[in-house]
């Protein structure tokens, strides 16, 4: 059981949004769904609920297409467009027309908006709302079917670190009860905070799936980084087992080969090390070096960006 | 579907736009009324005054033509209004089925528009029947004619109301939507008929329906018929409108 993406494309003239995208999330996990603006994040969530069409692919929720769910308020809540809502109405109104449109009694509204923080607002008009009541609101609108998946875009997009904090602990909690959460965001930093798998697109076409640990040690690169007064003769023994080495000045930097192999081997021929430490890029450089391609042909490109 | 139609309603009431386009709508059919009814006061001391059945009802029908405009307007708004504030997104995701979505709006519309036309009708009636009477020239709801101009108000409106819901959804867009609204039944029917043959004209979406407002009636296109042709217009367009809104994408709208 969970919700299966297959083969999900769309293209826009000759220019394609989302490529073959396959992709799942799972009850029990947050989903990060990870990719530099106009990657194809938003598109790809907006085709999974229907909203916008695709030209070929196969979404389903937990075997059954989005369209054919008896009642998919209670399978699947989103947040897809924070300020998708009529500024003119008030927050009740907003969420008493989806409550009354998925035939959820009148009592799920006042439990959102306890729920989300925002039931002293809840009679203000939404266009009076600050961004982080917004969010707050798009998350009510989301949980009125207390649904088994939950989809946002981008829900800590410009709000404050309380707020982020917020969002991040509610979802984790969302997650613990079993229920599945796919969470877009182009920062992986914040995601990787809570994510438990990490889909990362570029150019609409999936780059690399997996937990963040999986990630990490398929993608981070870790060096060592080696100085001593025998360099020459190191590298000899080094690159004889399998380490690759770089001279950057006077130091050696080391791939293939962990810090403790590299002082053993000196060791054994009395080689003085001065210094020896291991380095490992970070999460968002290894984020970086994959989304590469995507971001360089976002900022080489214009013309051919596609919306997300 | 009850479901749905009450959504839509919650949707509906929830917004002032939409009272006040209807106590618009309102406001100034009476005030055509009752510029009908000064009008018909100012004729009697004419050396020829024409006080006959057809003027006594013009008083009450004679701002029903521009209510129905204020009432394409409403119906145009129901749906592009959601697309205008992007409020579409949320409505879609928690309800997928889009034919679903658009009849529960033609219901609605369908029930917003009968219950406008009843209270326009009522409110012209009774004003205009109680100042002739005054005067001197009653008017009998037992007249057929009387009768079927008072239903055929009700009737124009409502389908005028449908006919905006299907402009609406075929524009995709309000501003556009409110500007085809208004300019067809004021502009784009009265030059169009001025290129068409009378017999293709008379068949025209608010020509048609404005013959059941005829005293006495048009033998070319009796009140019911042209009722019957206006609803085919209505049905039309909710349902190429419809289709189009089937197929369309949503989030980039």
């Amino acid at each position: 059981m969970a919700v299966i993406v297959e083969g999900l494309t769309k293209t826009f003239g000759d220019k394609v949004a989302v490529g073959d995208l396959d992709m799942a999330v799972e009850p029990g996990l947050v989903t990060g769904f990870l990719g530099p603006n106009g990657a194809g994040k938003s598109t790809t969530m907006r085709m999974m609920l229907g909203i916008d069409r695709s030209d070929r692919g196969n979404v389903t929720f937990d075997g059954t297409a989005y369209t054919q769910l008896d009642q998919p308020a209670r399978m699947v809540g989103a947040m897809l467009d924070a300020h998708a809502v009529d500024p003119d109405r008030s927050a009740r109104s907003h969420l008493s027309y989806l409550a009354a449109a998925s035939g959820l009694p009148a009592t799920r509204v006042d439990e959102v908006l306890g729920l989300t923080g925002i039931r002293e607002v809840a009679k203000r008009h939404v266009g009076a709302f600050s961004l982080g009541m917004h969010q707050r609101l798009g998350i009510a609108s989301a949980m009125l079917g207390d649904p088994k998946y939950l989809f946002l875009d981008e829900p800590t997009n410009g709000l404050d670190p309380e707020g982020i904090r917020w969002v991040r602990q509610f979802l984790q909690e969302l997650a613990r009860q079993g229920r599945g959460i796919l969470v877009s965001s182009h920062l992986l930093a914040e995601l990787s905070l809570y994510a438990d798998q990490l889909v990362v697109i570029g150019r609409g076409r999936l780059i690399t799936t997996g937990s963040v640990d999986h990630f990490r040690a398929e993608h981070a690169t870790i060096t060592v980084t080696v100085r001593s007064p025998g360099l020459d003769e190191l590298v000899s023994l080094i690159e004889s087992r399998g380490g690759s080495t770089q001279r950057e000045g006077d130091d050696l930097v080391v791939r293939d080969m962990t810090a403790s192999a590299i002082g053993d081997v000196a060791a054994l021929h009395s080689i003085p090390i001065h210094e020896l430490h291991t380095e490992s890029s970070s999460l968002e450089d290894a984020y970086l070096e994959v989304t590469a391609e995507a971001q360089q042909y976002r900022s080489g490109g214009d013309d051919q960006e596609v919306e997300s | 579907m009850t479901d749905l139609v009450l959504s839509e309603w919650i949707k509906f009431k929830s917004l002032r736009g939409s009272w006040v386009r209807l106590a618009f709508a309102i406001a100034i059919n009476l005030a055509i009324v009752a510029f009908g009814l000064w009008f018909f006061n100012r004729s009697i001391g004419d050396s020829e005054p024409d006080t006959g059945l057809t003027n006594r009802i013009g008083t009450i029908s004679g701002g029903v033509s521009m209510a129905v405009i204020l009432m394409v307007v409403v119906g145009v708004i129901v749906y592009s209004g959601e697309i205008k504030s992007r409020s579409i997104i949320p409505s879609v995701t928690v309800v997928p089925n889009r034919t679903n979505m658009v009849a529960a709006k033609a219901i609605l519309v369908g029930l917003v528009g009968l219950a406008t036309g009843v209270l326009l009708m009522v409110l012209n009636t009774g004003i205009s029947m109680l100042v002739l009477d005054l005067e001197g020239f009653p008017l009998s709801l037992d007249d057929t004619d009387v009768a079927r101009v008072i239903v055929g108000g009700v009737v124009f409106v409502t389908l005028s109301a449908l006919f905006g819901l299907g402009i609406g959804l075929m524009a995709n867009s309000q501003t556009l939507g409110i500007t085809i609204g208004i300019l067809w039944p004021t502009a784009i029917e009265s030059s169009a008929q001025a290129f068409l043959p009378d017999w293709i004209g008379r068949f025209l979406p608010f020509e048609a329906g404005s013959a059941m407002l005829e005293v006495p009636a048009n033998p070319d296109l009796p009140p019911w018929e042209g009722a019957a042709v206006f609803l085919l217009w209505a049905a039309l367009v909710i349902v190429v409108g419809g289709s189009m809104f089937s197929k369309r994408d949503l989030g980039s709208s």
